[in-house]
């Protein structure tokens, strides 16, 4: 068993605010192998965008990264200096967002933007990196690339803009792409689009994907395992088929149970009752158990750990690994 | 036995785009383009497309918020454009609108029971202790406890804020409810809590729903019935299960292919090659022929014409008849 | 356990929490609290009202008493007196009054038209609006001295009036800019869009919805207008357009300055009094719009 591409343990990232300390993410592990691609679900404000960002080392004050380490290739990116941090990003780890038009400089040409990427992280002549670009710009399908690379981001569209950046993300020869919702504010056809430049990509270049979202049909479509989050924590970690046939942590059911489906006839969906607990020194405890119907006492008192209870199948859950009964009269 | 509450009867609306030094009109946005359809009393029509597509358009043309450019909506049989402001005024009370934005959607210097309130002011239908009365049962049939009516929108969360434009759209006691992406930025787990409480509702109270998304899953969730929209005109129309099962139109079969479902991975996808052309000065011809991969020469000459070809499933494509 | 705010109980009398207004005032003022400048600010508006309101019963000496004349500071003329034998201190007093008289008659004049004119183009738009506009941009070309020379000439109604009169109706399209501009976009909120959904008339989209949403930036445009106006009559007093008979702190300032070199006292304290009233409501303003704001953008 070769060792794992990036081996997050134990992260803690605080934002220390005027109100307290919100701890976004609070003790996760994660580890994605060479050539895989894990999904990181969660709803908004469950921190897996500052798992992404605290990968990267792109955290600002008033977050800190104050515990855990990640280990990538081998090398923990938390001793690493910030020079040694900016030549991997972009280049060994590269991440895309959400919102294509935003993260690309309105004022410069896509081309320029590319070439910039490439340059500062592959030694080329100033010929060779516009061949380069053309050659990117036409691999992920945008039509007439010698002419569109001299366009600005808003004469692209959302979709178009996308793809830009994901060949942008991955021309640099990056061994782990993250993607923080790629494909969140893309129309159904285009996101279908996005996720197959994606699958293509993947296996040409050989890297390994992190991708976030909320959304697990996408996931479905390009993941091989799943971690899901909850309020800063990561509460279960599976493959795919495990993930939704049998889904063991009580958050993840309901989650999976609250979507609509399209092969299954739901008359009412399944909702969770409560609201998202603030993440503010939060009491020591199953951060899910006010709004969990299996809760029991020791949810209440102490936090669940990360167990294994199947091949490659982990849940932080009293459930499993305790010998307390559920309580079903809680509420 | 039911019978027709809305009918949009060859309803287009067009944008000018002003351009030159003497700002004259230099092309069309042709954002609605000869749409036709009838929704039915009690039913959950639902209305799909990409963006672009003009759905958005189409919702505010009905509610006569921007007027036509050519064709008539139909009212219980009375087309709205030809109403007074008055009458017009009078009809807002039936059909009520719950906006995508919750945020957005609420005064954010009104209280909530000024915004519950307003089509209560606005109309006259009650005053003082018998309004507050009235907000009271409202934000209790949708879920909120009445003692916070006198905060602002800021104070609660999105899936709340959604609760209370409902409760405001209820106010006025309407008979057709237009909801526009009403769950679209709304987190994953309280989705749920609001498409049930639609549901719940329209049993309670027998609406109508006029239902637009992108969100295909919710869709099918939700509607009855569902038109399928591309470029300003209906390319299918139909049962929500027939349409989604087994779609005719080329466009309807992509769009359905290229939904991802949770837990499986497709094999077989039909990938739509460019993107979606903007609807200005559209070119002769079917608006999907661009990207359609069964298109033939008729495809780009003529635009084909909405046909039933299955009793009650409408599709407009010159190949699938 | 179910959201603080899901229905659960069929509990009579119906509790609601009602806040009064009183207790909407005092959380804009904690809010203003927070900031230190701002309270200073605050402050040194409100002693800068107080001292002009209650300048009768404060001033030691009638302002046309005539004493000796050119005395630095004393005990009995704590601020000296000027060359004509007045009291300095007296004189400083009762200069507030006319000075914020002079601020806030500007002020409110010019907030009436700008709010009624950016409100009227900003919502209609159209030919309204390119006719509004177009007015607006005469009125700004407008030469200020020669209108005040010509409105002194012709109307018998002391200088200090015409001045207050002649600066608000000339100063109001840079607001009006703002409100239109306003309008404008918030015009298409979807808040808005709800309302007409609802079948709410212009009139009242523009008096509930719209107003309300810009009246914090029209009162902290307001507010730091009013030293801005102070400042301008001192300077066309200065220049010598202004009113000799009244002793507002411009008139102050181009009396003493004749004497800067015998007798400071005679322009120094008129001067720091304008300084740091501008200073106060200006800082003022920009803590007030701190704590309007905050109301809007939630916790």
């Amino acid at each position: 068993m070769s060792e794992p591409l990036l081996s997050i343990k134990d992260l803690k990232t605080y934002f220390f605010t005027a109100e307290g300390v919100v701890k976004a993410v609070d003790g996760v592990h994660l580890k994605i192998d060479v050539g895989e691609v894990l999904g990181l679900v969660g709803e908004s404000g469950c921190g897996k965008s500052t798992v992404a960002l605290s990968t990267m080392r792109l955290i600002r004050h008033p977050g800190k990264i104050v515990g855990g380490e990640i280990r990538f290739e081998g090398e923990n990116l938390l001793d690493k200096s910030e020079g040694e941090m900016r030549k991997i990003r972009g280049g060994k780890i590269s991440i895309i967002f959400q919102n294509p038009m935003s993260s690309m400089n309105p004022v410069f040409t896509v081309g320029s933007q590319i070439a910039e990427a490439i340059k500062l992280h592959q030694n080329a002549q100033k010929h060779e990196i516009k061949e380069k670009v053309v050659e990117i710009l036409d691999k992920v399908g945008i039509p007439s690339p010698r002419e569109r690379m001299k366009d600005y981001p808003h004469e692209y569209s959302g979709g178009m803009l996308q793809r830009a950046m994901t060949a942008m993300a991955l021309s640099c020869n990056a061994k782990l792409l993250i993607a923080d919702e790629p494909t969140t504010n893309l129309d159904v056809t285009i996101q279908a689009q996005i996720l197959e430049l994606m699958k293509t990509l993947r296996k040409e270049f050989d890297a390994s994907i992190l991708l976030i979202g909320h959304d697990f049909g996408v996931i479905s479509e390009l993941c091989d395992k799943v971690a899901v989050m909850y309020a800063g924590k990561l509460v279960e970690h599976a493959d795919l088929t495990t993930i939704f046939k049998e889904a063991k942590h009580p958050y993840t059911q309901a989650l999976l149970g609250s979507i609509p489906r399209l092969d299954v006839e739901t008359e009412r969906l399944r909702i969770i009752p409560g609201m998202v607990p603030r993440l503010i020194n939060p009491p020591p405890r199953c951060r899910f158990y006010p709004r969990c119907e299996y809760a029991k006492g020791i949810c209440s008192k102490e936090e669940p750990q990360l167990i294994e209870i199947g091949q490659d199948h982990s849940v932080a859950c009293f459930l499993y690994g305790s010998t307390e009964k559920p309580d079903h009269q809680h509420r | 036995m039911s019978e027709t509450l809305l009918e949009v009867i060859n309803l287009r609306k067009y944008f000018p785009i002003m351009g030159g030094v003497l700002l004259r009109q230099v092309a069309t946005i042709h954002a609605v383009d000869g749409v036709s359809f009838s929704v039915k009393l009690g039913e959950t029509f639902g209305l799909v497309g990409e963006s672009g597509c003009g759905k958005t358009t189409l919702a505010r043309v009905i509610l006569r918020l921007i007027p036509p450019t050519a064709g008539a909506v139909c009212y219980r049989g009375n087309d709205i454009f030809k109403l007074s402001e008055k009458k017009m005024r009078k009809l807002r009370l039936e059909m009520a609108m719950v906006f995508q934005n919750p945020f957005g959607s609420l005064n954010p210097r009104m209280t909530i029971a000024d915004s519950v309130g307003e089509p209560l002011d606005i109309h006259g239908l009650a005053k003082g202790a018998e309004k507050e009365k009235r907000i009271m049962e409202l934000m209790k049939k949708v879920g909120l406890a009445p003692f916070h009516i006198y905060r602002y929108p800021h104070e609660f969360s999105g899936g709340e804020k959604q609760r209370i434009g409902i409760a405001r759209a209820l106010a006025g006691n309407p008979k057709l409810l237009v909801a526009d992406e009403p769950v679209s930025s709304l987190d994953v787990s309280v989705r749920a809590q609001i498409l049930n409480l639609l549901k719940d509702l329209q049993e309670e109270y027998g609406f109508t729903y006029f239902y637009i998304s992108h969100d295909l899953s919710t869709v099918k969730h939700m509607c009855d019935r569902v038109a399928v929209m591309y470029l300003g005109k209906i390319a299918e129309l139909g049962p929500v299960k027939i349409v989604y099962k087994s779609p005719v139109h080329p466009y309807t079969e992509a769009l359905m292919s290229a939904i991802p479902i949770p837990g499986r991975r497709r094999e077989e996808r039909i990938i739509l090659k460019g993107t979606v052309p903007t609807p200005i000065d559209p070119p002769p011809g079917c608006r999907f022929n661009p990207r359609c991969q069964y298109c033939e020469p008729i495809c780009a000459k003529e635009d084909p014409e909405l046909i039933e070809v299955k009793e009650g499933h409408f599709v407009a494509c010159h190949l699938r008849k | 356990m179910t959201s603080r705010l899901s229905a659960e109980s069929e509990e009579k009398p119906e509790e609601v929490y009602k806040p009064s207004r009183a207790t909407r005032v005092f959380m804009v003022w904690r809010k203003l609290k927070k900031s230190k400048l701002a309270v200073v600010g605050f402050g040194t508006v409100l002693l800068v009202s107080v001292v002009a309101l209650l300048a009768p019963i404060i001033a030691p000496y009638d302002p046309e008493w005539r004493g000796y004349t050119s005395r630095p500071p004393s005990m009995e003329h704590w601020l000296g007196t000027d060359a004509m034998g007045r009291d300095m201190f007296s004189l400083v007093i009762y200069g507030a009054r006319i000075s914020l008289y002079v601020g806030l008659g500007a002020v409110l004049i010019e907030v009436l038209i700008a709010l009624g004119i950016g409100m009227i183009a900003g919502y209609f738009g159209g030919k309204i609006d390119e006719v509004l506009m177009r007015i607006t941009d005469v009125v700004l070309t407008l030469p200020t001295l020669m209108l005040l020379i010509l409105a002194v000439s012709m109307f018998e109604v002391r200088g200090i009036h015409i001045i207050t009169m002649v600066m608000g109706l000339l100063g109001w399209p840079f607001m009006a800019r703002v409100v239109r501009s306003e309008f404008l976009s918030l015009r298409e909120s979807t808040y808005v869009e709800a309302a007409r959904s609802m079948g709410a008339t212009s009139w009242r989209i523009i008096v509930r919805h719209i107003l309300p949403n810009i009246l914090s930036t029209i009162i902290v445009l307001a507010t730091m207008d009013i030293p801005w106006y102070i400042f301008y009559e001192a300077t066309l007093t200065f220049l010598g357009f202004g009113d000799p008979f009244s002793f507002s702190w411009g008139v102050l300032l181009k009396k003493g300055y004749l004497y800067l070199q015998t007798a400071w006292w005679m322009i120094t304290f008129p001067g720091l009094a304008l300084f740091f009233t501008s200073l106060g409501f200006n800082l003022f303003g920009d803590g007030l719009r701190d704590a309007l704001d905050v109301t809007e953008r939630g916790r």
